[in-house]
């Protein structure tokens, strides 16, 4: 290892040995946990993006076999109107892992915005900036997204508001703090001196810097986005019927528990899975980041 | 400290306003008022609009803002659109439901992280610790609400062991029949908070053993015993400790989602109820008081971890 320390900007560019992508890749290679969870998560995305492809109707009623176990014919299942349960969980699968991606994004894009003006702000708008997050931060996040939904007509638009609304503060804090320093870096210090706007700045030579932290607190998110869109839907503030998710599945399910344990059982495991493999990758990216210190 | 403290306070008491603002405007916004819940069909419109009057609701925004939070200063949260019950007196029965269900499965849930963290921390890369931290690592990714259908499922319908809902059976108001109910909302709640604590307590266990005075301890021949009694597991606990504060707004509203699968009748379930109602002077009563509590949890970990380690220097106090 040499004693100059490059910016990491250029080392992620080139792709050498210690770059971030390089020290990923060795940190991912280096944990057979990761590659299970991995190919894990492939497998449960691979068969939600399939679920069109097997020329099954997940809305088609068939009353002549309600409520069956799973079976040959019916993998998973019926469910209480005779609908076939594989095919709904494959199609719940999808939106639970639209949701889970798109309220990340919004989540992210908002912090990464409110992170990188209030580093490279005017003190007062940083104050302002931050103290916005300190007032998102002290609100009851559960209440606050089920009051928010009365407002808004339910649907994956309105979970994705929801769920990125109310969770973008960590992102911002991180990034901002990121921000902070990697403003006083020499290139960026030069950026500065020779008149470059600071909205350019901070895109072109702050921002690629902060990818790594970006990427980790995006990739904590969307297992944590996941987990919200199933609890609010499960509260019935979610998705809503006849659309599925697996948290829309398992509302419908608590009704016949009972009789029918496998509808309440198969969609659980489906998110806990999910959330589990999302969370051990993000452990390696976030391994990956603090190599370097 | 004192100054410290007014400075907090200052802080909270607009914050507080602000949210009540916030919470009072969304409210507004919404398509529905008190007096469409008590509108019959055969009432004209003349009529809704004369109640509309008395009521006050056609006065400006700020106004009706102004008389309601006055009334919340003095108590009076107004009352519920659906039951007619007086919110406050409603809330003086849930929180205390709520409290007797969170309050002992957080202890509990305290005391496993603790222990399971210092064992696991103590045991790094042995069997027991992988046993513990993958445990922990798969409680994490489990939705509480399946967990709380997969033990209502199997210790209550499959076993009958216990009561599937309520706080009591009917006509029964004794202290075993409440503990009989307690056990199946309660596990759910002990394996929801304690893995995240647990692994907490584990990593700052393996950061403090890396520590010098660990070494020296061991270069003075203290056993592991002696080490972790007299010294870790104080250096581990005090932020443990300290940040119980945080937990402050979780006894009132932790067990929302627990609440309403069991049917307990706790806070929780009160908001939840409400929200499909569109009970708004509660939901409003419930937002406040949870977010008045997570103000207040905060500013109790501040402190407590400021009087507990004098090094740390809090904004605002005397330099």
């Amino acid at each position: 290892m040499s004693l100059v320390k490059k910016p990491r900007a250029v080392a992620h560019a080139t792709g050498e040995p210690n770059g971030f992508r390089h020290r990923w890749a060795s940190a991912f290679l280096d944990s057979p946990q990761a590659i299970g969870a991995a190919v894990l998560l492939l497998v449960i995305v691979g068969f939600a993006l399939s679920a069109p492809l097997w020329g099954i109707d997940p809305d088609a009623l068939d009353l002549d076999s309600m409520s069956q176990p799973p079976s040959a014919a019916h993998w998973f299942g019926t469910d209480g109107l005779g609908r076939d349960y594989f095919i709904r969980v494959l199609y719940g699968g999808r939106v639970s892992l639209a949701v889970g991606l798109l309220a990340t994004l919004t989540g992210t894009g908002i912090g990464v915005v409110v992170g990188l003006s209030a580093g490279f702000a005017p003190s007062w708008l940083d104050g302002l900036l931050m103290r916005i997050v300190d007032f998102f931060n002290s609100l009851p996040w559960l209440l606050m997204v089920m009051v928010v939904s009365l407002l808004l007509k339910p649907g994956i638009f309105t979970i994705v508001i929801c769920v990125g609304g109310f969770s973008w503060m960590g992102t911002a804090r991180l990034v901002r703090a990121e921000t902070l320093s990697i403003r006083e870096r020499t290139y960026v210090r030069y950026a500065v001196y020779i008149g470059q706007k600071s909205f350019r700045t901070a895109l072109w030579h702050v921002l690629p810097d902060c990818l790594p932290t970006i990427l980790v607190a995006a990739s904590a998110a969307v297992s944590g986005a996941m987990m919200s869109e199933a609890t609010l839907s499960f509260l019935g503030r979610g998705i809503q019927p006849p659309q599925a998710s697996w948290g829309q599945l398992l509302q419908i399910a608590q009704g016949s528990l009972q009789q029918l344990p496998h509808l309440a059982i198969i969609p659980g495991a489906l998110i806990m899975a999910t959330v589990y493999c999302l969370n051990v990758l993000t452990n390696v990216t976030r391994k990956a980041t603090e190599v370097e210190q | 400290m004192l100054s410290y403290l007014v400075r907090r306070l200052l802080v909270a008491v607009p914050l507080l306003l602000l949210i009540s603002f916030v919470v009072f405007g969304i409210m507004h916004l919404l398509p529905y008022d008190v007096i469409d819940s008590f509108a019959t069909p055969d009432m004209d419109r003349e009529a809704l609009e004369a109640l509309r009057e008395r009521y006050g609701l056609n006065d400006p925004f700020l106004v009706q803002y102004g008389r309601w939070i006055l009334g919340v200063l003095q108590g009076d949260f107004g009352y519920s659109l659906i039951s007619r019950h007086s919110i406050a007196d409603d809330l003086l029965t849930k929180i205390p439901n709520s409290i007797s269900l969170v309050l002992p499965a957080y202890l509990i849930a305290l005391v496993l992280a603790i222990t399971l963290g210092l064992v696991a921390g103590a045991n790094r890369g042995r069997i027991t610790d992988t046993v513990i931290d993958t445990s922990n690592a798969l409680f994490i990714s489990m939705p509480p609400f399946w967990f709380a259908l997969l033990v209502m499922y199997f210790l209550g319908f499959q076993l009958r062991l216990f009561p599937i809902i309520g706080m009591h059976s009917v006509g029964r108001t004794d202290f075993p029949d409440f503990l009989q109910h307690l056990v199946m909302p309660g596990l759910v709640l002990i394996v929801a908070f304690y893995p995240d604590m647990s692994r907490y307590v584990r990593s700052s266990t393996i950061t403090q053993l890396n520590e010098d005075y660990v070494m020296v301890q061991r270069a003075f021949g203290a056993s592991k015993r002696e080490i972790f009694a007299g010294h870790i597991s104080r250096h581990v606990l005090l932020p443990v400790i300290t940040q119980l504060g945080l937990a402050l707004p979780m006894l009132v509203t932790g067990a929302l989602i627990t609440e309403t699968i069991f049917a307990w009748p706790g806070v929780g379930k009160y908001f939840a109820d409400a929200i499909n109602n569109f009970d708004y002077p509660v939901v409003m009563a419930v937002l406040l008081l949870s977010a008045a509590l997570v103000i207040i949890g905060n500013l109790l970990a501040d402190i407590s971890y400021r009087l507990a380690d004098p090094r740390v220097r809090l904004k605002g106090a005397a330099a």
